[in-house]
């Protein structure tokens, strides 16, 4: 995903004479908007799961065995292909809340606090629609072919989130564009609880309940868990492994719902970056988070734009929240405040405004969260709960080398 | 004049309604629910107060006929603790409500019942389990189901005896009703020479798989979750799905049809031990089902008996006290209310002890057999067993100090001064208990030999009854530089300091206390390090 300080051409860039093939491929939409963003994702995982595990094992070398009969790395070498699948796996979730807060900032300069209700409406929509066709017989579900029902869930929680976010900004955003930074954000709070108890009367008339369980256990699709088993003759490479862990065969597994997000987060990045970048209308907020007065002199309509990131963003939200719900299996109307609370964190961290900073910040905190709650749980008197301390400590750590973020860039305030 | 006339009659009405208001007031007496009637946990905190409701309609005929206008005013407490003090309050500042049935939570409860007792409302709780309801000896906490230091350790000793697990893992869900919960059955789990693999607390209530994965390393025969359904359900639902292999076992937490909603098949095959069964276990509740279907359109959930039961003990101490001719105060259907004896409910036979605890509880041990909600009430029961509360174990402060060998001498000394039966009565009786070498010290300190000082009858009745304070005083009362009179009728000083309690007795000497609150049927002992004597 290009930053924004580099925008890159619109159109398909002409082969200019003299210039190299390796240049024209650089600048073809193969490369920009396929390989080069995936190349990102995957180095960003490779690049955080190799420091975490570098890191917890220095630990384990440090503090071998912080409880009686507990041989720390004996643990992280079991444990580290769940650490790693499911660190990941929350981080795209978070990385796709954090775009929300992300696109946000970059057009109104202002924190959305109710962006994390865009992804708990998201949530709450997936398991309507799903219990709907559910609802429609014995059967209608299971005869579903799993891979559309999934994409009606996501694009279901994507159009509701998306038109909702449209709606909050025209109502509670738009009337406060001029006002003091603080007003419009009394209004997002107030927007959050507003959405919070708007969702909990509708759980509680039309199902009179408050858990809102996805019937997952009918898809027997998404209730797999593919599953490779390693011994040490698959895998002579990784004899060290199999010593350090003491065990003569290694499970790696991974569930199915986790399987969807990590490729639906893929494939979605992909088609943002590519509307975002590529695209007139991705030109055209990118113009409007530069300057909204000059690009509404350029003939741009900045409210169209801002109302487009909003939908943009919710969607995202929505999506993810889907995903989530289909992963934790049981939702509620309070579901989005700690994810939404920690895609927040990622956006910051990574640098708010930057789009591929909330996705490295997601993925980022999505392991170091993992890997935390993997090791802490050996630590006597800290333990799990002790997990939040850590990982804002490390927001606060990189806040104060990198005020604006990993990857983001010290703008002076604009007079 | 038609002016006047027009006065005339203004104060003419406001005069009746006035009198009529007041009239009012006298003949309605209002008993309240708190209990969550909405969000997570609604559908046990709705049970509670349909329970309480059914219960007011069908008991309250004692009252109606002598006069009264009972009436029930449910609140909503949010399973939070701030939300249930805050009504707790208000309803305080309502003279006309005399008592309370509730909570769910334990963690609302305790909070919340500081407000009772200070203003001498009578709380009759349905479900809380958490030991301090009711150790904390409060006038008005009252309890009409068992205790976590009883249920936790009972599915501990289920899990190692029964089930053959070897290693469990232990988590909570840091609320007082679950770590404490968890924490009982992980001290017995250890005696009973289980491998506690982990102990730890979670928030969390979505997204459970940071916390799956060491599980899943330390591969547990048996993973203890100390929590309410709506966060052990989602729980259990992901961890299947990981991989998980063992067996589950929660506490009464889990003991809801929105159980199985929630973890479906893979909630099948979990134990739970439970307080509470559901109503259907109970013969005496047939009619009950019956009637609670017909009103509420679904079955009751497990609690709503209880709570039907707690209403009723209310109940039937209010109409004693009419019956007696009595005046209904909070202070009478308080002190009736923790008189109750033998009251014949549809889940037991409720006598309460000292502390507010039914003498006798029952514990049962449950496998859920259902991914269907509807069918939650056919959970198989697998054991259940009647335990007595913990004062009732213990017995009088005799008996306490009678079943300890360092209390010998104590015991010998009580016995030669001819005190044994007077303590061993109604009480109650705070003992300030002076162990074996205590009085081995002092014997040595005052040059005297142990023969001669049973001996000497008025000595050692005087020096024993310096150790005994009438009244019941726990050591969360105790104050720096308190005076205390003891039934002796001189006095000591208490000294309180963060390393702890300290006597000072009548001839400036001291002595620590080493255990306070072992608390009995008729009183309570604080053992102490050295033996106090009054000033001679």
């Amino acid at each position: 995903m290009a930053t924004e300080s580099t925008p890159a051409p619109l159109s398909a860039p002409t082969v200019a004479a003299g210039v190299s093939g390796w240049e024209a491929f650089k600048n073809g939409w193969f490369y920009r908007f396929i390989l080069f963003p995936l190349g990102q994702i995957f180095g960003f995982i490779l690049g955080a799961a190799v420091i975490l595990t570098l890191l917890a094992y220095l630990l384990a070398f440090l503090i071998p065995e912080p409880r009686a009969n507990i041989n720390l790395a004996q643990q992280v070498s079991r444990q580290l292909p769940d650490m790693i699948i499911g660190g990941v796996s929350i981080g795209f979730v978070y990385a796709m809340i954090a775009l929300g807060y992300t696109l946000v900032y970059g057009v109104l300069k202002f924190i959305n606090f109710a962006h994390s209700e865009f992804f708990m409406v998201g949530s709450v929509v997936g398991f309507e629609v799903m219990q709907r066709i559910s609802n429609a017989g014995e059967g209608v579900l299971a005869s579903w072919n799993p891979i559309l029902l999934v994409i009606v869930l996501v694009i279901a929680g994507m159009l509701v989130s998306g038109t909702l976010a449209v709606i909050v900004e025209r109502v509670a955003y738009r009337p406060l564009r001029g006002a003091p930074r603080l007003v419009p954000l009394i209004s997002a709070i107030g927007v959050s609880f507003l959405l919070i108890d708007v969702v909990r009367a509708f759980a509680a008339i039309t199902r009179n309940d408050f858990n809102l369980t996805y019937p997952i256990n009918q898809v027997p699709f998404l209730q797999q868990r593919p599953e490779i088993t390693l011994t040490p003759e698959s895998a002579p490479l990784l004899q060290f492994w199999f010593t350090s862990a003491n065990r003569d065969e290694i499970d790696i597994g991974l569930r199915m719902t986790s399987l969807i997000i990590i490729i639906a987060a893929i494939l979605m990045l992909l088609v943002l970056n590519w509307f975002v970048n590529g695209t007139k209308q991705g030109r055209g907020i990118r113009a409007v988070s530069q300057d909204m007065a000059t690009a509404g002199l350029m003939g741009i309509n900045a409210n169209l734009m801002i109302s487009l990131t909003f939908f943009l963003g919710g969607a995202f939200g929505g999506a993810a929240g889907v995903l989530y719900g289909m992963n934790v299996g049981t939702v509620t109307p309070f579901v989005g405040f700690i994810p939404g609370l920690t895609a927040f964190t990622a956006a910051v961290l990574g640098g708010i405004g930057n789009m591929t900073g909330a996705l490295l910040g997601g993925l980022a905190l999505g392991l170091i969260e993992t890997y935390l709650n993997g090791l802490l749980v050996y630590f006597p008197v800290l333990g799990q709960r002790f997990t939040p301390v850590f990982t804002f400590s490390v927001l606060i750590l990189v806040l104060l080398f990198r005020p604006a973020g990993i990857l983001g860039q010290k703008v002076d305030e604009k007079v | 004049m038609k002016k006047l006339f027009v006065l005339a009659l203004v104060v003419m009405a406001v005069a009746l309604f006035g009198v009529s208001f007041v009239g009012a007031q006298d003949t309605v007496i209002k008993i309240a629910s708190q209990s969550p009637l909405s969000g997570p946990q609604s559908v046990l905190g709705i049970g509670i107060r349909n329970g309480v409701e059914l219960a007011i309609e069908q008991l309250g005929a004692p009252l109606t006929d002598a006069g009264f206008t009972v009436e029930f005013v449910p609140f909503d407490d949010q399973a939070t603790p701030d939300v249930g003090v805050a009504n707790a309050q208000q309803m305080v500042n309502d003279p006309a409500i005399l008592a309370v049935v509730g909570h769910l939570n334990s963690g609302v409860a305790i909070p919340s019942s500081e407000v009772y007792e200070a203003n001498a409302v009578a709380m009759v709780s349905p479900a809380n389990t958490n030991p301090r309801i009711t150790d904390r000896g409060l006038l008005t906490a009252n309890r009409v189901c068992g205790r976590d230091d009883l249920q936790g350790p009972t599915g501990a000793r289920y899990a190692a005896e029964t089930l053959g697990v070897s290693s469990v893992y232990v988590l909570h869900d840091t609320t007082a009703y679950g770590e404490a919960v968890a924490n009982f059955f992980q001290i017995e789990a250890e005696a009973q020479g289980l491998t506690v693999l982990g102990f730890e607390g979670t928030t969390e209530a979505a997204n459970f798989e940071g916390i799956i994965t060491p599980i899943l390393a330390l591969e547990p025969d048996l993973i203890y979750f100390g929590g309410i359904y709506s966060q052990t359900a989602i729980f259990i639902n992901q961890a299947r799905a990981a991989g998980f292999e063992g067996a589950f076992m929660g506490p009464d937490g889990f003991d809801s049809s929105e159980f199985a909603a929630i973890a479906g098949e893979a909630g099948v095959g979990t134990y739970f031990t439970s307080v509470a069964g559901p109503a259907s276990l109970y013969p005496a509740a047939a009619q009950f089902i019956e009637d609670y279907t017909a009103k509420f359109g679904e079955g009751p959930q497990p609690f709503s008996a209880q709570a039907y039961d707690s209403a009723g003990v209310i109940l039937a101490a209010m109409a004693s006290i009419v019956a007696d001719g009595g005046e209904l105060t909070r202070e009478s259907v308080r002190d009736a209310v923790r008189a109750t004896e033998g009251y014949e409910g549809l889940t037991a036979n409720i006598t309460f002890d000292r502390n507010g605890d039914p003498e006798t509880g029952l514990y049962y041990v449950f496998q859920v057999t259902t991914a269907d909600a509807a069918a939650w009430g056919e959970n198989e029961l697998l054991t259940s067993l009647e335990i007595p509360s913990p004062l009732v174990a213990r017995g009088s402060v005799v008996d306490i100090a009678a079943g300890n060998e360092a209390f010998s001498t104590l015991v010998a000394a009580v016995t030669a001064a001819g005190l044994g039966e007077t303590l061993a009565g109604e009480g109650p009786f705070t003992v300030f208990a002076p162990t074996n070498d205590a009085f081995t010290a002092a014997l040595t300190e005052l040059g005297m030999a142990a023969e001669d000082v049973l001996a000497n009858t008025e000595l050692l009745t005087g020096i024993l009854t310096y150790h005994v304070v009438p009244g019941v005083v726990l050591s969360g009362a105790l104050t720096d530089g308190m005076e205390v009179t003891t039934v002796n009728g001189a006095t000591f000083t208490v000294n309180v300091s963060d390393a702890g309690v300290t006597i000072t007795d009548g001839m400036g000497r001291t002595a620590n206390v080493v255990t306070a609150d072992i608390q009995g049927t008729n009183g309570v002992v604080h053992v102490i390090d050295n033996v106090i004597l009054p000033p001679m």
